[in-house]
């Protein structure tokens, strides 16, 4: 039965190809648009993964690039029992650097440049709570004032290495070295000396914008959040990393069912041509059909027959759509500042799409000719 | 040995509605077929032949009286109880072959056998012995564009043999053919007649085919006007 379907439906070898690209075309827009979330949901969990303990900020701001935090909690955190360290942390977005203006928006993926002002230490290899490595020159020094370290994304875009100079705002300084983490988003990044960014975006005295606590132990993170909520009150808001990713994960999975509702559509409009073609072969195969009844087919064998065809197009185009999918993604990997994430589920979920898609746009013309009477097929003569 | 009767009509009539007219096409028919018949059943157009044959081949069921193939009632038997009827016991032969173009014609003949549960090597092995019997095993990898009216007309008659019915139906079997290669047609058939006892029932407006038939049907109007046996 599947080679008669398979040679049925070459006898229209354009016709059948173009329900088959119809297909793959839906699968396409599916896999891609879904892949473009999934791939931003990725980077955004890299960055919050970064991201280790506990975050304190100020309960009125939107984030913590907005809020004004008192300093001196710092001193109440410390004495907290289960808390490593606690760091006061600014962080600003520039407004320009070397005079080009830079664009604003936190969530935006490129060309935004956060400045991190905290407090260094000598060993310190962590900078705001932000797990990294040094990859040229040294970290600051604590105090140290006119020297700046620079995350890779700036020093590749900007061609800015160590011993250069880079005016940020309206002041120049130097850079004495280049760090790298394991998310993009932070790797444009500028670290300085806490009061030295204070100065340069005239933040408030003996105010931060948030201060980043790290645990001794970090699986406790959710216990401490706790807490640390009880200890400074309602005026504060605690957030860990786990936390933040949860109801990150949450706005992320709806805005994936979204866009892949937005992508279904194109499919539904595959399945209408696929329906139409089938419709059309069926109509076509009139008498046939009725010699197939004629000769012992029952309309059991005449639905399965239509259905295997409707569904080797849908096949065919959901591999064709994931190929395609795969090789464009593939392609872009690297020329986007997103990395189009296919996971295996995705793959699948599209692959099962596509046949069931052919599946469902069989069913109607496959009842139409099972209902074909052999009688008025054969008079047609 | 008394024959074996294979259909049995009983004062069969069947209506047909076209539009809001009621048109009977056949009425009051009678008739027993026995195997190993040959019967010519011949009428001008409109007569009702086509619609007995329809009768005889489980394709129809009557509006009233009774029909009965391999003492099967066509009244009891829904749509898939048709279909298995035709599947077992009836093969058809029609006027324009009826092949189908993409197929050659070794898959041609195995097609009626694809819902059943027959393996591949054997319905090969049936479908080259049957192409061997009607004389065209040599073009059997070739397709229906390349064979010519008699070519395809064998090949047609070979489809209607492959699942063994015990009744092949003709409709106008040489209507499309020349009279030498509808010669040789008829004896083709006439030969499975007598070597495979299978009942053969032709319907045709060509007198000169009354001389294959051991049992000659006028047809006139819906009904059996004459009937002629030898």
């Amino acid at each position: 039965m599947f080679k008669t379907a398979l040679m049925n439906l070459q006898r229209k070898k354009l016709r059948t190809f173009l329900s088959v690209g119809m297909i793959a075309v839906g699968v396409l827009a599916i896999i891609l648009m879904t892949a473009l979330a999934d791939g931003l949901f990725l980077e955004i969990k890299n960055t919050i993964s970064q991201v280790q303990g506990i975050i304190v900020f100020e309960r009125s701001a939107y984030g913590p690039i907005y809020a004004q935090t008192d300093e001196k909690i710092v001193y109440e955190l410390r004495r907290m029992p289960g808390i490593k360290k606690a760091t006061p942390v600014i962080t600003a977005l520039t407004r320009s650097i070397d005079g080009k203006e830079t664009p604003l928006g936190s969530m935006s993926m490129t060309g935004t440049i956060r400045l991190f002002g905290t407090v260094f230490e000598k060993s310190g290899q962590t900078v705001g709570g932000v797990t990294g490595e040094i990859l040229k020159g040294r970290n600051l020094q604590p105090g140290e004032k006119g020297s700046v370290v620079i995350g890779e994304g700036i020093s590749d875009d900007y061609r800015k290495f160590v011993g250069n100079k880079i005016k940020i705002n309206d002041k120049q300084f130097v850079i004495v070295g280049v760090y790298r983490t394991g998310s993009k988003l932070f790797n444009y990044g500028i670290l300085m000396d806490i009061d030295e960014l204070r100065d340069l975006i005239s933040f408030p005295k003996n105010k931060v914008t948030q201060i980043s606590v790290e645990l001794e132990n970090p699986e406790n993170s959710e216990k401490m959040a706790k807490l640390i909520k009880f200890k400074l009150g309602d005026n504060y808001r605690v957030v860990s990393s786990s936390q933040f990713t949860e109801s990150l994960s949450g706005v992320l999975g709806n805005i994936r069912l979204l866009v892949m509702a937005v992508a279904s559509i194109a499919s539904l409009v595959a399945a209408v041509g696929i329906l139409n073609t089938m419709l059309m072969s069926v109509m076509e195969r009139y008498k046939e059909i009725g010699i197939l009844k004629a000769s012992g087919w029952t309309n059991g064998t005449i639905i399965k027959m239509i259905l295997y065809e409707s569904t080797i197009i849908g096949v065919f185009g959901g591999v064709l759509g994931l190929m395609f999918g795969v090789l464009i993604a593939d392609y872009l990997y690297g020329k986007i500042p997103v990395r189009l994430y296919i996971s295996p589920a995705l793959a699948i979920e599209s692959f099962l799409f596509a046949v069931l898609i052919g599946l469902f746009a069989g069913l109607y013309p496959a009842w139409k000719a099972s209902k074909f009477d052999p009688i008025e097929a054969l008079r047609a003569e | 040995m008394p024959k074996k009767k294979v259909i049995e009509m009983k004062n069969v009539c069947k209506e047909y509605t076209m539009g809001k007219v009621k048109v009977k096409a056949l009425c009051g028919v009678t008739l027993d077929v026995y195997e190993g018949d040959f019967i010519v059943i011949i009428g001008p157009s409109g007569s009702g032949k086509s619609t007995m044959l329809h009768l005889m081949g489980a394709l129809d069921k009557p509006s009233s009286g009774k029909v009965f193939i391999n003492g099967k009632d066509l009244q009891t038997l829904d749509d898939w109880g048709l279909a298995m009827l035709r599947r077992k016991f009836i093969g058809f032969v029609f006027q324009s072959f009826h092949l189908i173009p993409t197929l050659n014609a070794l898959e041609n003949v195995m097609l009626p056998l694809e819902p059943t549960k027959i393996d591949d090597i054997e319905k090969i092995k049936r479908a080259k012995e049957l192409l061997k019997i009607v004389g065209v095993e040599h073009r059997m990898f070739h397709k229906p564009t390349e064979l010519s009216g008699g070519e395809s007309q064998r090949v047609a008659i070979a489809r209607a043999l492959i699942n063994d019915p015990k009744i092949v139906l003709a409709d106008e079997p040489t209507g499309n053919l020349d009279s030498k290669t509808t010669m040789q047609i008829m004896d083709t058939l006439q030969k499975m007649n007598k070597e495979k006892n299978k009942t053969f029932i032709i319907v045709t407006h060509d007198l000169s085919l009354t001389k294959y038939g051991n049992r000659i049907l006028y047809i006139k109007d819906g009904l059996i006007d004459k009937m002629e046996e030898r």
